[in-house]
């Protein structure tokens, strides 16, 4: 890659900012400028970053969450790195909009430049300040997207930069490191809008970490970059590592001295090569001031072989004079997509790109077929095997006087789009629990598929079943209608529009009573979820006028009158228009009353004769102890004396202490009413008998009548607590 | 931090400046924004040729380092400047060592000879380099005389032809900075009258 586009008459074509004198990293960091201490976090392991709620105007459906955490997970999902973003989901921490706060890392939209860092026509897309002290230690660091000069998207909306690719990148400047060498890589320094493929981390940012924030040991590579001619050391020489399958690996850039060092690396062979770092990135697109020289061709270098740690030294790694040769402009796209299986043309720009030249991919694998060269462009067919792996290579060409041009990581190598064709539900309640299916191709182990702000990852809460088959259960998220979009590791993706809608679904659990009288009046207490203020409530079609919104979780209803018979439908339709249904039937008879218990309590033991005051008892009549008096759920039921209309008599039954519900319903009709807290049971005194009542009423032979003598203050209470009650339920 | 590439300005250079086809063809196609030599000029506040005499460093509003800039002028292509030209940017090392960097915003060393497209001020009265490091164009003289040389962040390296001996200089393309300059001043002449002729249709 290089070639007389570099000068050789100034200072060897140096690139030159203040020469950096510390050691030149692989990947490239950014630095002190007064130190030259590369910049780092010294707590990496809980890096709070906060997404700011608002979001990008260009994407108001709040899209934007799930990309940003896309983006987050890019770099913690990197295996021994202690490097950990972790994201402050409290509402309040969202707001916040103060950036140049220490005390919050923050993901801006800035939609009016108020932060005062996008001036219009700066061309600036998004910025990452990163403040530090002089040690390199970093106090604080904020993504700003340039929200007032352009467009975002999180759906390929054309003309728009897709804020997952940015935010990936621009995460890298936070963790410390500056723009890369590849062409491929995540930090490559340029954007276009549609571009997508910096949204999953090439081997370059993941050595960044491992050499940056390691978790364990190491392998690393040393050496010193000469020119051949001279053996003059070469500064900010862009030292690359292939793996044993030709693959892009590590890199770094030797520092003021040539020397290089490879760190973050794994057990393996590893082929080095230095190539200048000219284009398409050159050393103006670091901050750090590193020295870069680039008057030398790219060169092979030898094979080494590491250890799962510790340093391998290969000397001297010289490199051949400076060629008419060069592939790769800053203004061709990068990487070039060669989507496995398939053949992809492709052409890009260079010097020197005569027809005598050859042109090649650093895995073998990976085949190129020239179509023709033009001197300053050669356009090309790639075609990936279908087993290759992801990842980048190398493009290599060489021309007829054997100098050599290497672009690093050109190519990445990615599975096809995955395609959602359907989804097994189109809706499902707001509060989460429904389980989907997605049907498609091209689903790959580690697939992650987002459905509104929620991200669902294979393998923790979603599985890729095969590579048709993605199922999920659906966790809390606002309602709305949400794209079903699955994203493959690489970072492409496949969305099927519209595919999923979280609404505020009602549910019935129970209706209690579950009849009333025909005359109306009944109050039912309807349990459910996701009940809302303007909840309707039907019974055989008809609205019933008196419902009040207990909670999200349960209604009541004063019954209108109706026709005996049913079951009717009961329905439910919140203000969405979704509807829950459940039965409720008309009873030609009165409700059943209940107004007073006597005594109010009884020993644990059962047994205790129990008096019950109402009106409307019959035959069926039913008590039931201990039932829920909301649902009517629950409770143990007792044998009844049917004295009068009236009056019942049972002997309370064996139960734990404490208060329990009261539950009278009429077997046959479904009638029911009841009082809660309504009665105790108590332990036993040595002194024997229950108590509560103004008769304590031992045992013994039953005496109904006697029991049911004496009631009259009790009854008047508890007709006014149901007085009481009733007028709940007629509040609105 | 990325940004536009105004790769295209850096082919209108070699295509205006130049004349060089064979050149234009690696830069002209813009990556994202068509942002030719009239788009750059057209997009800044300031189109300026000169020395950095100096620089400070503060702490600004945010309570973050900017750094105001001294630009000692020869040449005000664009912009009210007469004979300096201070302007601020974000970012910069304080004295005690605590810093902002801003990935890919240029550096301005004291010196520098530079022809720099400078944004109008932002809300807080910060400029910044049209496509930062895009935006700075250092001009390097040697002992050979005049000579030139515009190096672009981008395609455009250090070249000089006043020593065009160079077997590898001569199948490249020459900037000749006076042919940029008079391409600088017609490019102020056609967004004047473009200007002016927009002031007279408004009335």
């Amino acid at each position: 890659m290089t070639s007389a586009r570099r000068l050789g008459l100034f200072a060897g074509a140096l690139v030159a900012c203040a020469a950096m004198l510390g050691v030149a990293f692989a990947h490239v960091r950014l630095t002190s400028s007064s130190t030259g201490s590369g910049l780092k976090w010294n707590s990496p392991g809980k890096i709070g970053i906060t997404i700011n709620s608002t979001g990008s105007d260009d994407a108001p459906d709040g899209s934007h969450v799930a990309a940003l955490r896309n983006a987050i997970a890019a770099w913690n999902d990197v295996p021994n790195s202690k490097a950990t973003l972790v994201e402050k989901t409290d509402p309040d921490e969202m707001a916040r909009t103060d950036w140049e706060s220490d005390g919050v890392h923050l993901i801006w939209f800035d939609e009016d430049d108020d932060s005062g860092y996008f001036p219009l026509g700066s061309g600036v897309v998004a910025i990452t300040p990163v403040w530090f002290q002089s040690d390199g230690e970093i106090v604080d660091a904020d993504v700003l997207f340039n929200g007032y000069g352009f467009d975002f998207t999180t759906e390929d909306v054309g003309g728009a930069f897709d804020i997952q690719d940015v935010a990936t990148h621009e995460l890298g400047h936070l963790l410390g490191f500056d723009h890369s060498g590849w062409a491929g890589a995540t930090m490559y320094p340029y954007v276009s809008p549609a571009v997508i493929e910096h949204r999953s981390l090439s081997e370059d940012e993941v050595h960044a970490l491992h050499h940056v924030y390691p978790v364990g040991g190491f392998a690393s590579i040393t050496g010193t970059v000469r020119r051949t001619s001279d053996s003059t050391r070469v500064l900010g020489a862009h030292v690359v590592a292939r793996d044993a399958n030709g693959r892009t690996a590590a890199s770094a850039l030797s520092n003021s001295n040539g020397d290089f060092t490879l760190r973050g690396l794994s057990a393996g062979d590893w082929t080095l090569y230095a190539t200048p770092l000219d284009y398409p990135v050159s050393g103006w697109n670091l901050s750090s001031g590193q020295t870069v020289q680039t008057d030398f061709q790219s060169t092979l270098g030898p094979t080494v072989t590491t250890q799962a740690s510790g340093a391998v030294d290969v000397g001297n790694l010289y490199v051949g004079a400076n060629a008419v040769l060069s592939l790769g402009r800053n203004n061709d796209h990068f990487p070039l997509r060669i989507v496995r299986g398939t053949t992809d043309a492709y052409f890009l720009r260079g010097a020197g790109l005569d027809s005598l030249c050859t042109l090649e991919c650093s895995d073998p694998s990976i085949t190129i077929q020239v179509v023709s060269w033009m001197n300053t462009l050669v356009a090309f067919d790639v075609t990936a095997p279908l087993g290759a792996e992801r990842g980048h290579a190398d493009l290599i060409v060489t021309n007829s006087l054997g100098d050599v041009s290497i672009l690093p990581a050109a190519l990445e190598v990615t599975p096809p789009d995955p395609v959602v064709t359907s989804v097994s539900v189109a809706l499902g309640s707001d509060l989460g629990g429904t389980t989907l299916t997605l049907d498609g191709a091209n689903f790959e182990p580690g697939a992650r598929v987002v459905v509104g702000e929620h991200v669902y990852v294979d393998g923790v809460d979603a599985t890729v079943v095969d590579d048709s088959t993605i199922t999920l259960t659906t966790t809390a998220t606002v309602p709305g209608l949400y794209d079903v979009v699955v994203l493959d590791p690489s970072g492409v993706e496949g969305r099927l529009d519209d595919g999923f809608e979280f609404a505020a679904i009602p549910t019935i659990a129970t209706v209690f009573p579950s009849a009333g009288s025909d005359l109306g009046g009944t109050p039912v207490t309807i349990r459910g979820a996701s009940f809302e203020v303007g909840t309707l409530v039907r019974i055989d079609g008809v609205t019933q006028t008196n419902v009040t919104l207990v909670d999200s979780d349960e209604l009541v209803v004063i019954t209108e009158p109706g026709s005996a018979g049913g079951p009717y439908t009961l329905e439910v339709e919140n203000t969405s228009g979704h509807v829950a249904t459940s039965v409720f039937a008309y009873a030609a008879t009165p409700d059943p009353m209940l107004v007073g218990v006597a005594p109010a309590s009884a020993s644990t033991a059962g047994g205790d004769p129990v008096t019950i005051s109402g009106a409307n008892f019959g035959v069926d009549t039913e008590v039931w102890f201990g039932a829920d008096a909301a649902t009517g759920a629950g409770g143990v039921s007792v044998d009844v004396t049917l004295v009068d209309a009236n009056t019942l008599v049972v002997r309370a039954p064996a139960h734990a202490a404490g208060l329990v519900d009261l539950v009278v319903r009429d077997g046959a009709t479904g009638q029911a009413t009841a009082l809660a807290g309504a009665f105790e049971f108590a332990e036993p005194e040595p002194s024997g008998g229950g108590g509560g009542c103004a008769t304590v009423t031992p045992h013994g032979p039953f005496e109904p009548r006697s029991a049911a003598e004496g009631l009259a203050p009790l009854v008047l209470a508890f007709a006014l607590v149901r007085l009481a009650r009733s007028r709940r339920f007629a509040l609105r | 931090m990325r940004t536009f590439l105004p790769i295209a300005l850096v082919g209108a250079l070699f295509l205006v400046v130049a004349g060089l086809g064979a050149a234009f063809r690696d830069v002209s196609a813009s990556t994202v924004e068509k942002l030719d030599l009239a788009g750059l000029f057209d997009r800044s506040e300031h189109v300026v040729h000169g020395r950095i005499a100096k620089t400070s460093v503060r702490l600004g509003a945010h309570g973050r380092p900017e750094t105001t800039v001294e630009l000692e002028l020869t040449t005000a292509f664009w912009g009210g400047a007469q004979t300096s030209l201070v302007f601020t940017l974000p970012g910069g090392a304080l004295s005690d060592g605590r810093e902002m960097v801003i990935p890919g915003l240029p550096k301005l060393a004291v010196g520098e000879e530079v022809l720099l497209f400078l944004s109008r001020e932002s809300k807080r009265g910060l400029r910044l380099p049209i496509g930062l490091a895009q935006g700075k164009f250092q001009i390097v003289r040697d002992e050979h005389g005049p000579a030139v040389l515009v190096r672009g962040a981008s395609e455009l390296e250090v070249l000089d032809p006043a020593t065009k001996k160079s077997e590898k200089l001569e199948t490249r393309a020459t900037l000749d900075w006076q042919a940029t300059v008079r391409e600088l001043e017609r490019l102020a002449n056609v967004r004047r009258e473009r200007e002016a002729r927009e002031k007279a249709e408004s009335k």
